[in-house]
């Protein structure tokens, strides 16, 4: 008796289908409220930064309501930086799976990613329609353009965590020094700021920064006079572009020696 | 069938390529049931590894007729899941639908006889009742090679005799790769034996010539 041929899709579809139950038991298994955790966190920096506009005097950035100003900012920003560090423990957290030929290292990252991806969405959505709730102004002027945004600034946290998850896996001592390089991240970002109240000579510098024009074009969905002028979507894209080449580049040319480490 | 064509296995050490396989050209029957000894650290479970398709080789390649399982043994399995929670695991992954799970986990529930221990997590087992686990999971399903590695002393007298009956029912249909410490063991459940050494597989047509000969070395 043999078992019937499945397909790569199919047995891929299995794979991840059985690491997402595992990582979701041993994640969220012994607190239920795991997922609220998981929203409580971009919660209190917003509820931080609202304190710190309002010691300023100020209710509103750009034509935003602060509730939804620092959300576009702070919730993709959290999410972006999870599914780094994330996919920096994949390999070894799963390292006694791949016995089985079927689990693939890309699986793995593949698994976590995806859960961080739906876990940032609902948090992002829970956050807007909470401020809605609460009396905020919250209208959505292009959802499909906040869809799209989405999904680019999804696939730029994937592929730049395969290239730094690859890294951490081949030379972990110097993976060390990846979270510490990204925290300042936070702060040129754009999180609490829009770039156009910064200073035109500082311009040049903040713009190389793909995850700034992420988070102003995702304000711009929600607000028709949001100013733009400076950020391209363009940019963005071609960001993404190199970040998911490189890093599924850095994943094909070394995954054999990650499976045996 | 398995066919080594020119396979070369190394480990890259500080002092240089460690190898494990260099120009390994040749084929096992597909009708035999083998039994893999030699010395610690020679490359069984690298051969094992590389047969199940977890580990490949730096050159040349292995083709296997038919379906092959993992290294089964000990390893493979999450201390902080339950043995359902395990079994079910390795069930998604092999893409089992519905029914054919609930037969898997009905036989592995069964046969390694650890009763309510299956809904603990694994790190609570004591050593017997993870081996009897790992046995039970090993032998739900189905395969054309069973890759054994050191799998195989189990369990008390009876416990044994049943895992021997579960080997000759499945040996109608399925080989057998045994990787053992225990020549007797191997003895008994082998037709054919190879070792490796000094990176070349040794093949003999019987486990007793096998046996004699690497013991002559």
């Amino acid at each position: 008796m043999t078992m019937q041929q499945r397909t790569s899709w199919q047995i891929q579809k299995a794979v991840i289908h059985a690491l997402l139950i595992r990582e979701l038991k041993t994640r969220f298994g012994q607190y239920r409220l795991g997922i609220v955790w998981a929203l409580l966190e971009p919660l209190m920096q917003i509820l931080f930064f609202m304190a710190m506009f309002y010691f300023q005097g100020r209710t509103s950035v750009g034509g935003l309501d602060l509730p939804v100003f620092l959300a576009t900012g702070m919730a993709p920003f959290l999410y972006f930086n999870k599914v780094i560090s994330q996919s920096m423990g994949a390999v070894s957290a799963n390292q006694n799976l791949f016995i089985y030929r079927q689990v693939r290292v890309l699986d793995a990252y593949l698994t976590r990613f995806m859960l961080e991806a739906a876990i940032a969405f609902l948090t992002l959505v829970t956050i807007l329609v909470g401020s809605w709730w609460l009396g905020y102004q919250v209208v959505v002027i292009n959802s499909l353009k906040f869809l799209l945004l989405f999904a680019l600034i999804s696939l730029f946290a994937f592929g730049t965590s395969l290239v730094f998850g690859v890294f951490n896996a081949l030379y972990p001592e110097v993976g060390k020094f990846i979270p510490v390089i990204l925290r300042p991240l936070f702060f040129i970002s754009g999180t609490f700021f829009t770039i156009n109240d910064m200073p035109p000579s500082l311009h040049p510098y903040l713009l190389w920064n793909p995850l700034l024009h992420t988070f102003e074009l995702m304000r711009s969905c929600f607000s028709a006079h949001y100013n733009t002028s400076l950020v391209s979507m363009e940019y963005l894209m071609i960001c993404t572009l190199v970040a998911m080449t490189l890093g599924m580049l850095m994943y094909r040319a070394n995954w054999r020696r990650m499976l045996t480490r | 069938m398995i066919e080594f064509n020119n396979v070369t296995k190394y480990f890259p050490t500080p002092k240089g390529r460690h190898y494990i396989l260099k120009d390994v050209n040749l084929t096992l029957p597909g009708d035999k049931n083998i039994g893999v000894f030699g010395a610690n650290g020679s490359g069984k479970s690298t051969l094992m590894n590389l047969l199940a398709g977890v580990d490949q080789p730096n050159r040349g390649s292995i083709r296997i007729k038919g379906n092959v399982s993992w290294p089964l043994g000990l390893s493979g399995y999450q201390g902080s899941m339950t043995g359902r929670e395990n079994a079910e695991f390795i069930c998604r992954v092999y893409g089992n639908g519905q029914q054919e799970v609930k037969e898997k986990l009905a036989f592995i529930k069964a046969f390694s006889e650890i009763g309510d221990f299956f809904e603990m997590p694994l790190k609570t087992y004591s050593s017997g009742m993870k081996s009897k686990f790992s046995f039970a999971v090993s032998m739900a399903f189905d395969f054309d090679y069973y890759l054994i590695d050191e799998l195989t002393s189990v369990g008390d007298k009876r416990f044994k005799e049943k895992c021997q009956q579960v080997f000759d029912d499945k040996k109608n249909r399925a080989n057998f790769l045994f990787v053992s410490h225990n020549l007797n063991e191997l003895k008994r459940q082998c037709d054919i034996g190879i070792y490796i050494k000094d990176g070349k597989i040794h093949v003999h047509n019987s486990i007793d010539d096998a046996i004699s000969a690497y013991n002559a070395m």
